[in-house]
Protein backbone atom coordinates (compact mmCIF):
# COMPACT_ATOMS: atom_id res chain seq x y z
CA UNK A 1 0.00 0.00 0.00
CA UNK A 2 1.47 2.93 -1.78
CA UNK A 3 -0.12 5.54 1.11
CA UNK A 4 0.71 3.01 4.17
CA UNK A 5 4.73 3.71 3.14
CA UNK A 6 4.34 7.17 2.62
CA UNK A 7 2.77 7.61 6.30
CA UNK A 8 5.87 5.79 7.32
CA UNK A 9 8.30 7.70 5.83
CA UNK A 10 7.22 10.53 6.98
CA UNK A 11 6.57 9.79 10.03
CA UNK A 12 10.09 8.23 10.39
CA UNK A 13 11.94 11.36 9.03
CA UNK A 14 9.82 13.60 11.14
CA UNK A 15 10.62 11.59 14.44
CA UNK A 16 14.34 11.03 13.56
CA UNK A 17 14.93 14.42 12.52
CA UNK A 18 13.31 15.63 16.00
CA UNK A 19 15.89 13.22 17.71
CA UNK A 20 18.84 14.48 16.32
CA UNK A 21 17.78 18.33 16.48
CA UNK A 22 17.32 17.64 20.01
CA UNK A 23 20.44 16.22 20.38
CA UNK A 24 22.04 19.00 18.51
CA UNK A 25 20.77 21.84 21.06
CA UNK A 26 21.75 18.75 23.88
CA UNK A 27 18.07 19.07 25.13
CA UNK A 28 18.25 16.40 28.04
CA UNK A 29 14.50 16.86 29.48
CA UNK A 30 12.76 13.59 28.36
CA UNK A 31 9.51 14.79 29.05
CA UNK A 32 9.89 17.42 25.73
CA UNK A 33 10.94 14.78 23.70
CA UNK A 34 7.92 12.80 24.19
CA UNK A 35 5.31 15.74 24.15
CA UNK A 36 7.22 16.71 20.60
CA UNK A 37 7.12 13.02 19.25
CA UNK A 38 3.11 13.11 20.64
CA UNK A 39 2.40 16.30 18.35
CA UNK A 40 4.43 15.19 15.57
CA UNK A 41 2.46 11.86 15.55
CA UNK A 42 -0.85 13.81 15.70
CA UNK A 43 -0.47 15.88 12.86
CA UNK A 44 0.98 13.83 10.90
CA UNK A 45 -2.42 11.53 11.40
CA UNK A 46 -4.60 14.57 10.77
CA UNK A 47 -2.51 14.75 7.54
CA UNK A 48 -2.73 11.53 6.15
CA UNK A 49 -6.62 11.98 5.91
CA UNK A 50 -7.11 9.66 3.40
CA UNK A 51 -6.16 6.42 4.99
CA UNK A 52 -8.91 3.61 5.34
CA UNK A 53 -10.97 3.35 8.46
CA UNK A 54 -9.06 0.36 9.71
CA UNK A 55 -6.01 1.77 9.64
CA UNK A 56 -7.59 4.65 11.03
CA UNK A 57 -8.92 3.04 14.06
CA UNK A 58 -5.33 1.43 14.38
CA UNK A 59 -3.76 4.85 14.82
CA UNK A 60 -5.85 5.87 17.20
CA UNK A 61 -5.29 3.31 19.22
CA UNK A 62 -1.51 4.23 19.08
CA UNK A 63 -2.84 7.98 19.64
CA UNK A 64 -4.59 7.29 23.00
CA UNK A 65 -1.04 5.09 24.04
CA UNK A 66 0.41 8.41 23.62
CA UNK A 67 -1.58 10.20 25.81
CA UNK A 68 -1.76 7.46 28.45
CA UNK A 69 2.25 8.07 28.67
CA UNK A 70 1.77 12.13 28.23
CA UNK A 71 -1.21 11.82 31.10
CA UNK A 72 1.70 10.33 33.40
CA UNK A 73 4.02 13.30 32.69
CA UNK A 74 1.59 15.64 33.38
CA UNK A 75 0.50 13.60 36.72
CA UNK A 76 4.52 13.47 37.37
CA UNK A 77 4.75 17.41 36.82
CA UNK A 78 1.99 18.08 39.29
CA UNK A 79 3.68 15.83 42.24
CA UNK A 80 6.72 17.83 41.51
CA UNK A 81 4.86 21.34 41.85
CA UNK A 82 3.32 20.10 44.76
CA UNK A 83 5.42 17.91 46.94
CA UNK A 84 8.85 19.08 44.78
CA UNK A 85 9.62 15.38 43.87
CA UNK A 86 10.02 13.75 40.88
CA UNK A 87 7.85 10.56 41.08
CA UNK A 88 9.46 9.46 37.78
CA UNK A 89 13.39 10.23 38.52
CA UNK A 90 12.97 8.14 41.59
CA UNK A 91 11.26 4.97 39.50
CA UNK A 92 13.29 4.93 37.39
CA UNK A 93 16.51 5.60 39.83
CA UNK A 94 14.93 2.50 41.28
CA UNK A 95 14.83 0.68 38.08
CA UNK A 96 18.29 1.83 37.83
CA UNK A 97 19.98 0.08 41.40
CA UNK A 98 18.28 -2.98 41.00
CA UNK A 99 19.10 -3.52 37.31
CA UNK A 100 22.71 -2.77 38.00
CA UNK A 101 22.55 -4.99 41.47
CA UNK A 102 21.31 -7.97 39.35
CA UNK A 103 24.04 -7.44 36.58
CA UNK A 104 26.87 -7.27 39.41
CA UNK A 105 25.35 -10.72 40.39
CA UNK A 106 25.50 -11.85 36.79
CA UNK B 1 1.98 -13.71 1.96
CA UNK B 2 4.61 -12.27 4.64
CA UNK B 3 3.50 -9.54 5.99
CA UNK B 4 6.29 -6.68 5.55
CA UNK B 5 4.87 -4.02 8.05
CA UNK B 6 4.31 -6.81 11.05
CA UNK B 7 8.02 -7.84 10.93
CA UNK B 8 9.09 -4.01 10.63
CA UNK B 9 6.98 -3.24 13.33
CA UNK B 10 7.86 -6.34 15.66
CA UNK B 11 12.07 -5.02 15.13
CA UNK B 12 11.70 -1.91 15.79
CA UNK B 13 9.44 -2.26 19.15
CA UNK B 14 11.98 -4.77 20.44
CA UNK B 15 15.31 -2.59 19.54
CA UNK B 16 12.87 0.58 20.82
CA UNK B 17 12.40 -1.24 24.20
CA UNK B 18 15.69 -2.32 24.53
CA UNK B 19 17.54 0.36 23.40
CA UNK B 20 15.68 2.53 26.18
CA UNK B 21 16.13 0.99 29.60
CA UNK B 22 19.97 0.27 28.16
CA UNK B 23 21.04 4.22 27.13
CA UNK B 24 19.34 4.90 30.74
CA UNK B 25 21.23 2.48 33.14
CA UNK B 26 24.26 2.12 31.25
CA UNK B 27 24.85 4.86 29.21
CA UNK B 28 23.20 7.70 30.48
CA UNK B 29 22.20 9.29 26.95
CA UNK B 30 19.31 10.99 26.36
CA UNK B 31 19.75 11.16 22.76
CA UNK B 32 19.71 7.47 22.63
CA UNK B 33 16.91 7.30 25.02
CA UNK B 34 15.00 9.59 22.52
CA UNK B 35 15.71 7.62 19.85
CA UNK B 36 14.65 4.47 21.20
CA UNK B 37 11.07 6.13 22.00
CA UNK B 38 11.14 7.21 19.16
CA UNK B 39 11.80 3.57 17.36
CA UNK B 40 8.66 1.85 20.00
CA UNK B 41 6.34 4.76 18.61
CA UNK B 42 7.37 3.65 14.98
CA UNK B 43 7.17 -0.10 16.11
CA UNK B 44 3.42 0.41 17.03
CA UNK B 45 2.72 2.50 13.79
CA UNK B 46 4.00 -0.19 12.09
CA UNK B 47 2.47 -2.47 13.79
CA UNK B 48 -1.14 -1.05 13.63
CA UNK B 49 -0.87 -0.72 9.28
CA UNK B 50 0.24 -4.18 9.20
CA UNK B 51 -2.82 -5.23 10.89
CA UNK B 52 -5.16 -2.96 8.65
CA UNK B 53 -3.78 -3.55 5.12
CA UNK B 54 -5.97 -5.81 2.99
CA UNK B 55 -5.88 -9.64 3.90
CA UNK B 56 -6.30 -10.46 0.13
CA UNK B 57 -3.01 -10.11 -2.12
CA UNK B 58 -3.10 -7.75 -4.98
CA UNK B 59 -2.57 -10.34 -7.20
CA UNK B 60 -5.64 -12.17 -6.12
CA UNK B 61 -7.21 -9.07 -6.44
CA UNK B 62 -6.54 -8.47 -10.05
CA UNK B 63 -7.15 -12.04 -10.47
CA UNK B 64 -11.03 -11.25 -9.30
CA UNK B 65 -11.21 -8.03 -11.30
CA UNK B 66 -10.47 -9.98 -15.02
CA UNK B 67 -12.15 -12.64 -14.50
CA UNK B 68 -15.10 -10.21 -13.66
CA UNK B 69 -14.40 -8.30 -16.79
CA UNK B 70 -13.87 -10.79 -18.90
CA UNK B 71 -17.36 -12.43 -18.23
CA UNK B 72 -18.99 -9.09 -18.81
CA UNK B 73 -16.84 -8.45 -22.11
CA UNK B 74 -18.53 -11.93 -23.15
CA UNK B 75 -21.71 -10.77 -22.43
CA UNK B 76 -21.39 -7.88 -24.25
CA UNK B 77 -19.63 -8.55 -27.38
CA UNK B 78 -21.74 -11.82 -27.70
CA UNK B 79 -24.57 -9.31 -27.74
CA UNK B 80 -23.07 -6.87 -29.99
CA UNK B 81 -23.49 -4.17 -27.06
CA UNK B 82 -21.17 -1.19 -27.55
CA UNK B 83 -23.50 2.03 -26.60
CA UNK B 84 -22.74 3.55 -23.74
CA UNK B 85 -23.18 2.64 -20.19
CA UNK B 86 -25.40 4.75 -18.26
CA UNK B 87 -24.25 4.57 -14.20
CA UNK B 88 -27.67 4.88 -12.23
CA UNK B 89 -27.36 5.55 -7.89
CA UNK B 90 -29.18 3.27 -5.72
CA UNK B 91 -32.75 4.89 -5.64
CA UNK B 92 -32.62 3.86 -9.33
CA UNK B 93 -30.84 0.19 -9.29
CA UNK B 94 -32.17 -1.44 -6.95
CA UNK B 95 -29.82 -0.81 -3.38
CA UNK B 96 -26.84 -0.49 -4.33
CA UNK B 97 -25.26 1.97 -8.10
CA UNK B 98 -24.92 -0.13 -11.49
CA UNK B 99 -24.32 0.43 -15.00
CA UNK B 100 -27.39 0.41 -17.36
CA UNK B 101 -26.30 -0.67 -20.65
CA UNK B 102 -29.17 0.22 -23.39
CA UNK B 103 -29.57 -2.44 -26.28
CA UNK B 104 -30.17 0.14 -28.62
CA UNK B 105 -26.47 2.13 -29.75
CA UNK B 106 -28.27 5.22 -30.33
CA UNK B 107 -27.56 8.62 -28.28
CA UNK B 108 -31.04 8.87 -26.71
CA UNK B 109 -30.77 7.84 -23.17
CA UNK B 110 -33.91 7.21 -22.06
CA UNK B 111 -35.40 9.22 -18.93
CA UNK B 112 -34.96 6.97 -15.65
CA UNK B 113 -37.20 8.19 -13.44
CA UNK B 114 -38.33 5.51 -11.50
CA UNK B 115 -36.90 2.20 -9.58
CA UNK B 116 -35.80 -0.59 -12.00
CA UNK B 117 -36.15 -4.21 -11.53
CA UNK B 118 -33.35 -6.28 -10.33
CA UNK B 119 -32.78 -8.12 -12.88
CA UNK B 120 -30.52 -8.86 -15.76
CA UNK B 121 -32.31 -7.46 -19.10
CA UNK B 122 -34.58 -4.39 -17.67
CA UNK B 123 -37.30 -1.86 -19.62
CA UNK B 124 -35.48 1.37 -18.62
CA UNK B 125 -38.33 3.40 -20.82
CA UNK B 126 -41.93 4.36 -21.98
CA UNK B 127 -40.80 3.15 -25.66
CA UNK B 128 -40.67 -0.80 -26.47
CA UNK B 129 -37.23 -0.05 -27.51
CA UNK B 130 -35.87 1.01 -24.03
CA UNK B 131 -33.90 -1.96 -22.66
CA UNK B 132 -31.31 -2.63 -21.43
CA UNK B 133 -28.70 -4.99 -19.58
CA UNK B 134 -28.04 -3.96 -15.51
CA UNK B 135 -24.51 -4.54 -14.10
CA UNK B 136 -22.91 -4.36 -11.29
CA UNK B 137 -19.44 -2.28 -11.54
CA UNK B 138 -16.64 -1.72 -9.88
CA UNK B 139 -17.84 1.25 -8.03
CA UNK B 140 -20.96 -0.25 -7.08
CA UNK B 141 -20.00 -1.44 -3.93
CA UNK B 142 -17.84 1.50 -3.27
CA UNK B 143 -20.01 3.83 -1.16
CA UNK B 144 -19.77 0.83 1.80
CA UNK B 145 -16.15 1.46 2.33
CA UNK B 146 -16.82 5.01 2.74
CA UNK B 147 -17.33 5.87 6.89
CA UNK B 148 -19.78 8.65 6.38
CA UNK B 149 -21.85 10.31 3.97
CA UNK B 150 -20.32 12.11 1.18
CA UNK B 151 -22.02 15.76 0.73
CA UNK B 152 -22.57 17.35 -2.66
CA UNK B 153 -19.85 19.57 -3.33
CA UNK B 154 -17.05 19.23 -5.70
CA UNK B 155 -14.08 19.54 -2.44
CA UNK B 156 -16.45 16.78 -0.41
CA UNK B 157 -16.79 14.36 -3.56
CA UNK B 158 -12.47 14.91 -4.29
CA UNK B 159 -11.73 14.17 -0.81
CA UNK B 160 -14.08 10.76 -0.71
CA UNK B 161 -12.71 9.40 -4.36
CA UNK B 162 -9.53 10.45 -3.02
CA UNK B 163 -9.68 8.28 -0.29
CA UNK B 164 -11.20 5.64 -2.17
CA UNK B 165 -8.50 5.49 -4.89
CA UNK B 166 -5.48 6.52 -2.94
CA UNK B 167 -5.99 5.41 0.79
CA UNK B 168 -8.68 2.52 0.09
CA UNK B 169 -7.67 0.41 -3.25
CA UNK B 170 -4.33 2.18 -3.86
CA UNK B 171 -4.84 2.21 -7.41
CA UNK B 172 -3.96 6.10 -7.77
CA UNK B 173 -2.42 9.16 -6.01
CA UNK B 174 -5.18 11.11 -5.30
CA UNK B 175 -8.07 12.48 -8.04
CA UNK B 176 -10.12 15.96 -8.33
CA UNK B 177 -13.62 16.40 -9.30
CA UNK B 178 -15.18 19.46 -10.66
CA UNK B 179 -19.19 19.87 -11.32
CA UNK B 180 -20.47 22.62 -13.46
CA UNK B 181 -24.51 21.81 -14.23
CA UNK B 182 -24.87 19.26 -16.07
CA UNK B 183 -20.99 18.34 -16.94
CA UNK B 184 -18.14 16.82 -14.74
CA UNK B 185 -15.29 16.49 -14.83
CA UNK B 186 -12.76 14.41 -12.76
CA UNK B 187 -8.83 14.15 -12.95
CA UNK B 188 -6.82 10.69 -11.07
CA UNK B 189 -3.68 11.46 -10.82
CA UNK B 190 -0.74 8.69 -11.05
CA UNK B 191 -3.44 6.11 -12.28
CA UNK B 192 -2.07 2.23 -11.80
CA UNK B 193 -5.57 0.58 -14.01
CA UNK B 194 -5.31 2.67 -17.50
CA UNK B 195 -8.33 1.82 -19.79
CA UNK B 196 -8.00 -0.89 -21.59
CA UNK B 197 -9.92 -0.10 -25.12
CA UNK B 198 -9.79 -4.11 -26.55
CA UNK B 199 -12.16 -4.99 -23.52
CA UNK B 200 -16.14 -4.13 -24.73
CA UNK B 201 -16.98 -3.47 -21.07
CA UNK B 202 -14.84 -0.73 -21.02
CA UNK B 203 -15.99 1.00 -23.96
CA UNK B 204 -19.05 0.89 -22.55
CA UNK B 205 -18.45 1.31 -19.23
CA UNK B 206 -14.78 3.04 -19.31
CA UNK B 207 -11.94 1.76 -17.24
CA UNK B 208 -12.00 0.79 -13.46
CA UNK B 209 -11.33 3.93 -12.28
CA UNK B 210 -13.74 6.02 -14.32
CA UNK B 211 -16.23 3.31 -13.29
CA UNK B 212 -15.51 4.13 -9.22
CA UNK B 213 -16.32 7.78 -10.55
CA UNK B 214 -19.14 7.60 -12.31
CA UNK B 215 -20.58 5.45 -9.62
CA UNK B 216 -19.53 7.66 -6.53
CA UNK B 217 -20.87 11.00 -8.91
CA UNK B 218 -24.43 8.84 -9.67
CA UNK B 219 -24.50 8.32 -6.07
CA UNK B 220 -24.17 11.55 -4.18
CA UNK B 221 -26.00 13.64 -6.95
CA UNK B 222 -28.68 11.15 -7.07
CA UNK B 223 -28.73 11.25 -10.80
CA UNK B 224 -27.60 9.18 -13.70
CA UNK B 225 -24.25 9.85 -14.96
CA UNK B 226 -22.57 8.85 -17.98
CA UNK B 227 -18.81 8.67 -19.32
CA UNK B 228 -18.39 10.95 -22.39
CA UNK B 229 -14.73 10.56 -22.81
CA UNK B 230 -11.86 9.62 -21.04
CA UNK B 231 -8.26 10.83 -22.17
CA UNK B 232 -5.20 9.12 -20.54
CA UNK B 233 -2.03 11.82 -20.44
CA UNK B 234 1.26 11.54 -18.75
CA UNK B 235 0.38 11.38 -14.90
CA UNK B 236 -2.69 12.02 -14.65
CA UNK B 237 -6.53 10.47 -16.73
CA UNK B 238 -9.06 12.97 -17.42
CA UNK B 239 -12.68 11.67 -17.31
CA UNK B 240 -15.63 13.99 -18.61
CA UNK B 241 -19.12 12.77 -17.48
CA UNK B 242 -22.38 14.35 -17.81
CA UNK B 243 -25.35 14.18 -15.46
CA UNK B 244 -28.29 13.21 -17.22
CA UNK B 245 -31.19 15.21 -15.30
CA UNK B 246 -29.14 18.53 -14.13
CA UNK B 247 -29.72 21.38 -15.89
CA UNK B 248 -26.70 23.28 -17.38
CA UNK B 249 -25.68 26.40 -15.18
CA UNK B 250 -27.08 29.49 -16.96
Amino acid sequence: MRIYDSYIITLTGLLLATAVAFAFVAENRLDICFSVFLIEVLIINELFIHLDSRARKGLNAVNYLLFVGFGIIIVDKIIEVIWKISALEIIWDIIRMKALEMLELL
Amino acid sequence: MKNRYSELGWGLLIAGIGLVPTSYIMLRSVPLISLGMAMMVLGAVCLVLGRARPKISPEMSILLMETGLENLNSLLEEMGLKSKGIYLPSRLAGGKPRALIPLHSDLHFPAINKPLERRLIVSCGELPEDMGILVTTAGSNIMGMLEADVGTSSEEMSTALTTILAGILDIAAGADIRINGSKAEVVVYHPRLRKNEAYWAEQSLGSPTASIAASLIAEVMNQPVVIEEEEMQQGEDLIRLRLLHAQDEK
